[in-house]
């Protein structure tokens, strides 16, 4: 009788921690799909855990999870705004600093780096407490470098340390960069220059060609006369060959540049191996 | 004494069994989070978080063990919330005709019909419809004549297009129905003729930029033509010729183009603004009311 | 004040459901700045005398001529494409309306619809002549 009477007592206790175990095993389930990377499936299962959890001691976490999932999917405005819900319901300080680096994190992912740096910013200010500066530095460093300001970028870094791996990298692009001014400028002066400045050779040579030839007949029908030719030639030739050569040698630095950034970053997502955005 | 607490035993024993069974079922059931009734509650909650693609994920799982025409409708519901019409469709044909929710399922499938565009096929369903036997038939004509007005089925007479209209809706519908009847077109014939005179023709396609500019090259280079054989000067003359024909010839096939264009334009806005009317009435068919919004 | 901040957040997340309306996957790390789009699209296909003309046009006229052209595809491509579906007649008087178009001396240009490239959008089939091939496009949205 006794044996039976321990027996419903076993089960009577069971029966009451058996919900929060399958509120844990929910959890090891939706974290297994985080870690396999399978983003989407992992929000279905932090959203079930989150509908069935009836304490909201697990929203924080939960929040988070889904935050990261969508950062991880490329979704930023989502992962912004679960971050924030997380941040709503955080406990402690930290765990709100937490969230506030990884909201700037996204933001820089995200490119919209106004919005990086006023919170950086913010936390520059107000949390010295919680975080040394060179966590701050070297966010900034990144939110420059996404913004392809390499100077500003090594400027930051150079904060953390003089020989900081970035600060090299990002003193690197600045010296490779063309001065897209100074090739426009060239341009302006002498029909191709700017062209050859950033190694368009073949586009340098045309457009000094053309320039000559359509300046030659332009000026060549107002000496005898044709003036209406010398105006036709010049404004549908001649200018638009002049304009096209400074446009080009302008499009020429800058399609360099463009090259030059995207290899440093093309570095940056594939070999750097420090903590990236 | 002793038999006496062995028989209260006994009691307490059977009573305390019957509650712990009890509350262990009831648990089982709540902590099952995959059981059929928490996969419905939760399927429904994300359907009202407009999560509708693992909503669907949801409802589809249940469906599975037990056959249910409101989650099938929610299904179908969902597809058309996320615009994917066609799929809608297929779903909402999957209602059974003793359901109680045939009736609205086939208002749906005509709502599909008109919102992926497809007139033509929905005139054809609303034609063979049981529902045009009902009470209800009007709901299904107004959306039928409707959509006549965006397709290029012959209309019927005006007054028995519009009688089936609410009173506030018949001015609009009239003014569709007469565009329809005679839409504000350009004759293409009409500006191929202005543009010989350069550039009139795409004046006339509204096109006034391109019309002066049109003008003033045919203008220029005839000018330069003219110039040239007056000074014998035979080889430029001909060039300036050719170009003098080439930008005349293009200004009168671009003329014709423009009024084209141009009318294309005026259908376009035409429509737009039948379907805003159409769809700012629900498409004129009732609205199924247990869903959340 | 928290708890409004909550609602305005969830009604925004609300409305943002549509990222999960189709199955996505994970996104690969990828820092870099997307390259001028226009020279990603316009590809000339196979080889023709057409094709060759067009090539030498690109090469010595049109990409050293600055960007005078606002219109996707370019005034080459519109000739060339003109030429390829109807004939070099039907093709040419394309090419001369086009041509008169792009030179707009009052670049009175609104009426066009915007491509993704950031030019405007100005197909052929919109002038072959034939009311079934025009396609009116929104002004309000961009072409792919």
């Amino acid at each position: 009788m006794n044996k039976i009477l321990y027996i419903l007592i076993i089960l009577f206790g069971a029966s009451c921690i058996n919900q929060a175990q399958n509120l844990e095993r929910q959890k090891v389930f939706a974290d297994s799909l985080f870690n396999s990377e399978n983003y989407f499936d992992a929000i279905t299962e932090y959203k079930r855990l989150q509908f069935f959890s009836e304490a909201s001691e697990n929203y924080y976490e939960i929040n988070m999870q889904i935050a990261l999932c969508y950062k991880a999917g490329g979704k930023y405005d989502d992962a912004i705004k679960y971050f924030n819900l997380a941040k709503l319901i955080a406990k402690s300080s930290e765990e709100s600093r937490k969230i506030e680096l990884q909201i700037i994190r996204t933001n820089i992912l995200r490119r919209t780096i106004p919005e990086a740096l006023v919170l950086l910013n913010k936390l520059d200010i107000t949390n010295t407490n919680y975080l040394d500066f060179s966590t701050i530095s070297y966010w900034k460093g990144w939110a420059y470098l996404m913004n392809d300001d390499w100077e500003q970028a090594s400027n930051e870094f150079e904060k953390i340390d003089k020989f900081h791996p970035l600060k090299i990298l990002a003193d690197g692009v600045c010296n490779k960069k063309y001065s897209v001014g100074f090739a426009k400028f060239i341009s302006f002066v002498l029909p191709g220059s700017g062209q050859f400045y950033t190694g368009n050779y073949v586009s340098g040579v045309f457009s000094l060609g053309w320039n000559i030839l359509w300046g030659y007949v332009t000026i060549n029908a107002f000496m005898t006369d044709r003036a209406l030719e010398g105006i036709l030639v010049g404004s549908l030739l001649w200018t638009r060959f002049y304009r096209g050569n400074f446009q080009n040698a302008e499009k020429f630095a800058i399609k360099n540049n463009n090259e030059i950034s995207n290899n440093a970053y093309e570095y940056l997502a594939n070999k750097y191996l420090g903590e990236k955005p | 004494m002793k038999r006496y607490l062995k028989v209260n035993l006994l009691i307490l024993s059977i009573l305390f069994s019957i509650v712990a069974i009890s509350q262990l079922l009831a648990q089982t059931e709540k902590s099952n989070i995959f059981s059929d009734k928490n996969r419905l509650a939760f399927g429904n909650y994300l359907f009202c978080e407009h999560d509708y693609l693992r909503a669907v994920d949801e409802f589809s799982a249940v469906l599975k063990n037990s056959w249910n025409d409101t989650l099938q409708f929610k299904i179908a519901e969902s597809y058309a919330r996320m615009q994917q019409f066609n799929q809608a469709y297929t779903e909402f044909q999957k209602l059974e005709e003793k359901s109680a929710l045939n009736t609205q399922g086939e208002y749906e499938k005509l709502r599909m019909l008109f919102k992926s565009e497809n007139y033509s096929r929905l005139q054809k369903e609303v034609e063979k419809s049981k529902l045009i036997s009902s009470n209800n038939y009007f709901h299904l004509l107004r959306l039928m004549n409707s959509s006549m007005l965006l397709s290029n089925a012959q209309l019927p007479p005006k007054s028995s297009f519009l009688y089936l209209y609410e009173e506030d809706d018949k001015s609009k519908i009239a003014e569709f129905y007469n565009w329809k009847q005679n839409p504000p077109y350009k004759s293409p014939t009409k500006a191929a003729i202005m543009s010989i005179i350069p550039g009139l023709g795409k004046i006339y396609a509204n096109e006034i930029g391109d019309g002066i500019t049109s003008f003033i090259l045919t203008g220029l280079f005839t000018y330069l033509a003219v110039n040239k054989f007056e000074k014998q000067q035979q080889s430029s003359a001909w060039l300036y010729t050719a170009f003098a024909a080439f930008f005349y010839s293009g200004n009168i096939y671009g003329s014709v183009a423009a009024v084209q264009n141009y009318n294309a334009g005026i259908k376009f806005n035409f429509d737009n603004e039948i379907k805003v009317f159409i769809n700012e009435r629900n498409q004129f068919l009732p609205t199924p009311k247990f869903l959340c919004e | 004040m928290k708890k409004i901040i909550l609602v305005i957040l969830f009604l925004a997340i609300y409305l943002h459901a549509q990222t999960d309306w189709v199955r996505w996957e994970k996104k690969n790390m990828d820092f870099r700045v997307p390259v001028d789009k226009i020279y990603l699209i316009e590809n000339s296909q196979g080889f023709s005398i057409m094709s060759f003309m067009q090539q030498s046009y690109s090469f010595l006229i049109s990409d050293l001529d600055g960007d005078n052209c606002p219109f996707y595809p370019t005034c080459s491509s519109f000739f060339v494409q003109s030429v390829n579906e109807t004939n070099i007649i039907k093709g040419t008087l394309m090419f001369a309306d086009r041509f008169t178009r792009d030179s707009n001396i009052f670049k009175s240009r609104s009426h066009y619809p915007k491509h993704i490239s950031g030019k405007l959008f100005d197909p052929i089939q919109n002038y072959l002549l034939t009311d079934s091939t025009i396609i009116f496009h929104s002004r309000e949205k961009t072409v792919k």
